[in-house]
Parts: C-alpha cells; sequence; structure tokens
C-alpha cells in the first residue's frame, strides 16, 4: 500500500470517529423527519456533507426551493477549498482530481492542508487515505443511526465540543505570525457577528471570507 | 419534488461546487488568488471552530475548558492535533463531571 495513502488513513482515525458520532447524529435525525433508513444512508453516500445533510433534513417543511438555497449557501465555502486543493495535489487524472473532489469535507481538507504544511508530498494519495477512512466511517454510523435510533444520543457525548477542538488542532500549526493571530481573531469576530445576522448556511463561508480579506490587508 | 430527487440535487449541487476547479489540473494560483488562498484555510478552521463551541449544547464553563484545554495542548505539544484533541477533551469531560 502506498506510504502516503497509509498516513492519511493514520491521521484520519481521530477525525473518523468524531464524524462517526455525528454519522449516527445524522441517521437518527435523518429518520425522525420522515426519511426511511435506506434514503437516509443514500443521502449519507450521494452528498458527503454532514453540514448540507442536517440542513436538508432541517429545512424539509420549508420545501425544496429552501433545502436548495441552504445547500447552495453551504457549498460556496468548497470553491476556495476547490482552489486550494488543484493548487496542492498538482497534476493528476481527471478521475482522481473528481474522486478528490467527491469527499472535499472540512475535516480531510484540514488534513491535507495541515500534511502539506509539513513536507507530505504525495497529497492526492494522503487525501485519498483519509477521505476513504472518514467516508466509510460516515456510511456505517449513518446505518446505524437509521437503523438503532433513538438508542444513541451522540450530542450528549459532547461531540460538537470534540469537533470544535479538532478545528482548533488543524487551525493551530497555521498560527505562526502577527499576521495569523489578525486572522484568527478577525475569524473569531466575524463568525460571532454572521451567527447573529446571517442564515446559518451563509455564516462560515462569509466569516472566513472576512477574515481572510483583513489578513490580506494586514499583509499589505 | 420527491425526497429522493431532493438528495440526488443537493448532492449534484454539492458535487460541483466541490469540482469547480478541480476540473482541469492547475499546478499554483499567483498574486491575490495566491495570497487569498493561503490565508483561507486558517480562517475557515478557526471559524468552524468557533461555530462549533458557540453552538454546542452544555455548560458554558465545560467548553470555556475544553477551549483552554485546547489551547494549553496546543502549546504543550507543538500545536499538534492530538496534544489540542487530547488535553481540550480531558478538560471538557473533567469540568462536565464537576459542573
Amino acid at each position: 500500500m502506498n506510504p502516503a495513502f497509509r498516513q492519511g488513513a493514520r491521521d484520519s482515525a481521530v477525525i473518523a470517529l468524531a464524524a462517526a458520532a455525528f454519522g449516527v447524529a445524522y441517521g437518527v435525525l435523518a429518520v425522525d423527519a420522515g426519511f426511511t433508513p435506506a434514503l437516509a444512508l443514500f443521502s449519507s453516500a450521494v452528498i458527503v456533507s454532514g453540514a448540507a445533510q442536517f440542513s436538508l433534513v432541517g429545512l424539509l417543511p420549508a420545501g425544496p426551493v429552501a433545502v436548495l438555497v441552504a445547500v447552495t449557501g453551504l457549498g460556496l465555502r468548497h470553491l476556495p477549498m476547490s482552489a486550494k486543493l488543484a493548487e496542492l495535489i498538482g497534476p493528476q487524472r481527471l478521475t482522481t482530481r473528481l474522486r478528490l473532489a467527491f469527499i472535499l469535507v472540512d475535516e480531510t481538507f484540514g488534513l491535507t492542508v495541515r500534511a502539506a504544511d509539513r513536507g507530505q508530498h504525495d497529497l492526492a494519495s494522503y487525501k485519498s487515505g483519509a477521505d476513504l477512512t472518514v467516508y466509510g466511517c460516515w456510511l456505517l454510523a449513518t446505518a446505524a443511526g437509521a437503523w438503532l435510533g433513538a438508542a444513541i444520543d451522540p450530542a450528549a457525548a459532547g461531540v460538537g465540543v470534540l469537533f470544535g477542538l479538532l478545528f482548533l488542532g488543524l487551525a493551530a500549526p497555521f498560527v505562526r505570525t502577527r499576521r495569523d493571530l489578525l486572522v484568527a481573531v478577525s475569524a473569531i469576530v466575524a463568525t460571532l457577528i454572521a451567527m447573529r445576522v446571517l442564515p446559518s448556511a451563509w455564516q462560515l463561508t462569509t466569516a472566513a471570507v472576512v477574515a481572510t480579506l483583513v489578513g490580506m490587508v494586514g499583509d499589505e | 419534488m420527491s425526497d429522493v430527487a431532493l438528495v440526488i440535487a443537493a448532492g449534484a449541487i454539492t458535487f460541483a461546487s466541490r469540482a469547480a476547479f478541480l476540473i482541469k489540473p492547475r499546478a499554483a494560483w499567483g498574486g491575490r488568488v495566491g495570497r487569498f488562498l493561503d490565508i483561507f484555510p486558517l480562517a475557515l478552521f478557526v471559524a468552524i471552530a468557533t461555530s462549533e463551541f458557540t453552538s454546542a449544547p452544555g455548560s458554558p464553563v465545560a467548553i470555556a475548558a475544553a477551549i483552554g484545554g485546547g489551547v494549553a495542548g496546543a502549546m504543550l505539544f507543538r500545536r499538534s492535533l492530538w496534544g489540542v484533541l487530547g488535553l481540550g477533551a480531558v478538560a471538557f469531560y473533567l469540568a462536565r463531571s464537576l459542573v
């Protein structure tokens, strides 16, 4: 097995556990919202986005337009992620690029950016290993939540806080200069403001873009 | 629109946004776009962490302890992911059991 692939799979183990907890919660919620367990699992297989899927089932009563507007808003942050990943992986076959795009989730994107920062060269294989681990856990966990139902309560176990810590851990290596600190503080402030004034689907992308622009101005 | 069609449409939108810049191979972005993309991951990770901590259910004291533990973990273990997660989780569950 490719060492970079193995490294990606190993590094993503902790993320896969956290993602699994969210997957269980999603399975429970999707069935509560009226999906069959099979459709809950199918949605996890096709969308592969916790945020989009939670919005989907949460907004089902509001109709398809509301759902698709929310999913589009959530998808906007994938644009810069996609551009950054294209730069990181360099020239690859179209099938490889599309496969990596299919599971372009915050968690494995974060690991990949971190791996690049640490000198990993074969980032396509690295991300493939991380993607496969996280995707497998996401599907298994959704199935467990959908079929076993409310017997499991991941929210009560503090999964949200663990996810917060996970992204704190992914951000930490990138805070090296005053400019980075400015970006981090701006992102905190912008997120807190966005959470008060914007619909949930638009909060993260807006806050991240604003903080990035503040960092660019700080550079100049 | 059936639920299955809605799921497929949501999947298509999500995939399109993810594949947007991966359809064509690209070596490196230059200029302002390159600088934007260098900074964006940090801003995104901090925004996600902030959102998760703010919206997590539970005692604010335990969440504050988790953040404190995470920051301490980052400083003590040279910004290692495991260090942040480990110390943050220990501080969170300890504070939750005490409060």
